[in-house]
């Protein structure tokens, strides 16, 4: 008896269309306890013309979620996918290690997002990811 | 003009359901979408399951092996004592490391445990249900398992026979863990779906706070590099921590973190964050996860 025999074949997992008996599907369950997601973070890239068939009625992006880390994931993923950006910066920042280290190969030992300069930062890392289009941002509670 | 109508082409209201079923809005027909309406009906058909099961475990007129043959899912068989080795869901920014060597080299020793006490049956059952070339079996049962909710009565009298054989070799693998496991799976967006540039964006049913149930068997990896469609914009990325399901990779050079969850298991979607994770190469990528929590 050797290990090789439980092993799983890759094609078990290969993607491919959606239906029951494809891996990885699920069954979504109607529940009361759902919300509405709060997104208390927002940016708004202008794109130009030549995007407007990705942006909103008012011609620009709009990136929101419950944190800044999530907005700058989202805009990231957007430039990623679709601006001709040669050099996307690196993802804004991770934890490890109990250390913060940020996209710009600087480090700290608390979350530069949660000081009153994080708007600062997501600004400059906008800027970045789209380079001369004009950005918005605005947070709530 | 001015008059009201019944608006007969308004569209119903629908909630998405990757694993595809009844189409119920013309707009939407490529997706997967189900009328909530349905899926509460399964939902209700597996809270029927699981209260089947739990009465029957109070019948102490038959065996622990007879009332396990009649349950619709399969018992858990996990724990997990010490508090060290109980894992959480990763806070928001936190680095997904891939699964380092020794932690590939224990769940391979229980794996190889298991392997080693099973019994040739369920060999078999691997053998066609996962490792084999053919995979028409894996994928039959699962759309059966789909279609019952997760039930393996349902099934035909082989097919039951062959699901409960692989739910005993997990079992198996279950009690001899003494860990928690932080897993990948990827499922596709529909094609018309719009690109997630915030949390309103995502499917309404896989929002913070919705439950969403894997009647079949699942298929997932350790490392967020390694799964299918990670690095695809187009799928929505699970990641589940969990005492459940079987180590099914590997030790040693050959990158594969496999690990198998049972059928029948229900998570709330606890939260949708951009995660942070090792690549292939040792460097770093991000894309958005799903974190799910056991119910």
């Amino acid at each position: 008896m050797t290990s090789s025999e439980w092993l799983v074949h890759p094609n078990r997992s290969e993607l491919g269309p959606d239906k029951p008996g494809r891996n990885g599907h699920y069954r979504g369950l109607r529940d009361p306890r759902v919300r509405l997601p709060v997104e208390t973070c927002e940016a708004r890239v202008t794109l130009p013309r030549k995007m407007s068939r990705l942006a909103d009625h008012d011609g620009a992006a709009t990136f929101s979620g419950a944190s800044w880390l999530f907005v700058v994931g989202a805009a990231r993923t957007f430039a990623r996918t679709h601006t001709e950006v040669e050099d996307v910066p690196p993802p804004f920042g991770f934890k490890d290690g109990g250390k913060w280290w940020w996209w710009d190969d600087t480090t700290s030992e608390e979350s530069i997002l949660d000081g009153p300069d994080a708007a600062g930062y997501v600004q400059e890392y906008l800027e970045r990811l789209f380079p001369g289009m004009p950005i918005t941002l605005s947070e709530s509670q | 003009m001015g008059a009201k109508t019944a608006r007969p082409n308004r569209e119903q209201p629908v909630a998405l359901d990757v694993e595809g079923g009844v189409i119920s809005a013309r707009d939407v027909k490529a997706a997967r979408d189900v009328a909530a309406d349905v899926m509460t009906e399964r939902g209700f058909q597996r809270l029927a399951n699981q209260i089947t099961d739990e009465l029957r475990d109070e019948d102490s007129s038959l065996t622990r092996a007879a009332r396990d043959r009649d349950r619709a899912t399969p018992r858990d068989a996990s724990q997990v004592g010490s508090e060290r080795l109980r894992g959480d869901l990763p806070a928001e920014g936190d680095f997904r490391r891939a699964l380092s060597g020794r932690q590939r080299k224990l769940r391979s020793a229980v794996k190889n445990q298991v392997m080693a006490a099973a019994p040739a049956s369920q060999h078999k059952a691997i053998r066609s249900m996962l490792s084999d070339e053919d995979s028409q079996e894996w994928r039959r049962i699962n759309g059966g398992l789909h279609v019952a909710a997760g039930d393996a009565q349902q099934l035909g009298e082989s097919d039951r026979a062959k699901v409960q054989r692989l739910d005993r070799a997990i079992q198996s693998y279950e009690r001899l863990n003494d860990r928690t496991h932080k897993v990948y799976v990827a499922v596709r967006l529909p094609d018309n779906h719009q690109d997630v540039r915030g949390l309103r964006d995502l499917p309404a049913n896989l929002r913070p706070g919705s439950g969403v149930a894997f009647d079949q068997f699942t298929l997932t990896r350790h490392n967020l590099h390694e799964t299918p469609g990670h690095d695809s914009d187009r799928h929505v990325v699970f990641e589940v921590v969990t005492t459940r399901g079987m180590y099914m990779g590997r030790s040693d050079s050959v990158e594969d973190t496999t690990h198998l969850l049972p059928r029948g298991m229900q998570f709330e979607v606890a939260s949708a964050d951009y995660a942070p994770y090792e690549t292939r190469s040792g460097g770093f990528g991000e894309r958005l996860v799903l974190q799910l929590r056991e119910r």
